[in-house]
């Protein structure tokens, strides 16, 4: 009885550090393979934020967005800026690292499917003592990376 | 000569440069682990007029390599829900020797204040201002204590972080066409 309580207290101990080490080596989430829970264009979604960015980032911050967009530029250290020339509203993918590859793939001007986490909106007036204000309406994701 | 000579002076006419897609990488080094995580969406500008420089960064687009480390950064050390962005608001306070007519990387001091965590204090540091025909580029790196902003790690990973964090920025400014 004893010896039986010590094997099964010895395998949970054994079960716990595996677990724990599994969960502190993990790598973070691929937020770009997973459902999305918003599917939706680049276009829509600025419109939305910019209609009542209150109830918008109510909807959408910290989401899980799929986007489809044309490509204003592309930033070889890693992000993507969908919108359309001319137009001062942009959305800005920072890529993750697992997802800076395919970079090298697209060119500005082409439509792409990207996916990432919503991570917040700004859309300031200009303002004389403010350098970054009056750049236009802009979204930012996190996490993200051109659909495969 | 004349088309030159117009061509170097309307070089850089405009007074403000700026990117959304800066990036800021930080590093914690120590005997245990090595920590790194990048944020590719910075937003920054630069008044070539007067020197000003201002930096906008979201918290939550730091990715680091493993999702535990990134929980706890977001959740307990900076508290990006209760503290989005962090920021900087400084000036080179040697604008005057950099010529933003003449390509060349030219030596830059920085002097403002950095605000992580809703905490700000003062913040002094060299770069580097590259000036090419189309852009400038803006590039730091100094160290940030960890306590200053009241950022506090909990004991049982206290060994695993520097109390004193390496932060490298880099930034490519293009003209601000209104």
């Amino acid at each position: 009885m004893k010896k039986t309580a010590f094997i099964i207290t010895g395998l949970l101990f054994v079960g716990f550090v595996v677990v724990g080490y599994l969960m502190y080596t993990n790598e973070t989430t691929d937020q770009v393979r997973k459902t999305p829970e918003y599917i939706l264009s680049a276009k829509e979604l600025l419109t939305e934020f910019e209609k009542n960015d209150v109830n918008a980032s109510s909807k959408y911050i910290d989401k899980r967005i799929q986007l489809t967009g044309v490509l204003k530029s592309i930033d070889t250290s890693g992000s993507l800026i969908l919108g359309a020339a001319g137009d001062p509203g942009e959305i800005i993918i920072a890529v993750h690292p697992r997802y800076k590859e395919s970079l090298s793939k697209v060119s500005a001007g082409s439509t792409v499917v990207v996916q990432g986490i919503c991570s917040s909106f700004s859309q300031d007036k200009p303002a004389e003592d403010d350098l970054l204000s009056g750049l236009g309406a802009t979204i930012r994701f996190r996490s993200g990376g051109i659909k495969p | 000569m004349a088309v030159m000579i117009s061509g170097i002076t309307t070089l850089h006419a405009q007074d403000r440069y700026f990117t959304k897609t800066g990036t800021i990488t930080f590093f914690s080094k120590t005997d245990l682990e090595n920590i790194e995580a990048t944020n590719k969406i910075v937003t920054a500008a630069l008044s070539i007029k007067t020197g000003a420089v201002q930096f906008s960064v979201p918290m939550k687009a730091f990715e680091f390599r493993k999702g535990l480390m990134q929980e706890h950064f977001n959740e307990s050390y900076v508290e990006s829900d209760k503290y989005p962005n962090g920021s900087f608001k400084g000036t080179i306070t040697n604008n005057a020797d950099i010529k933003y007519d003449k390509p060349g990387t030219y030596e830059a001091n920085v002097e403002g204040q950095l605000t992580i965590h809703g905490v700000t204090r003062p913040v002094s540091t060299k770069g580097k201002v590259v000036v090419a025909e189309k852009s400038i580029e803006a590039n730091t790196s100094f160290n940030v204590l960890v306590a200053d902003y009241k950022i506090s790690i909990p004991s049982l990973v206290a060994d695993k972080i520097s109390k004193s964090v390496q932060i490298n920025v880099t930034t490519k400014l293009e003209p601000f066409t209104p």
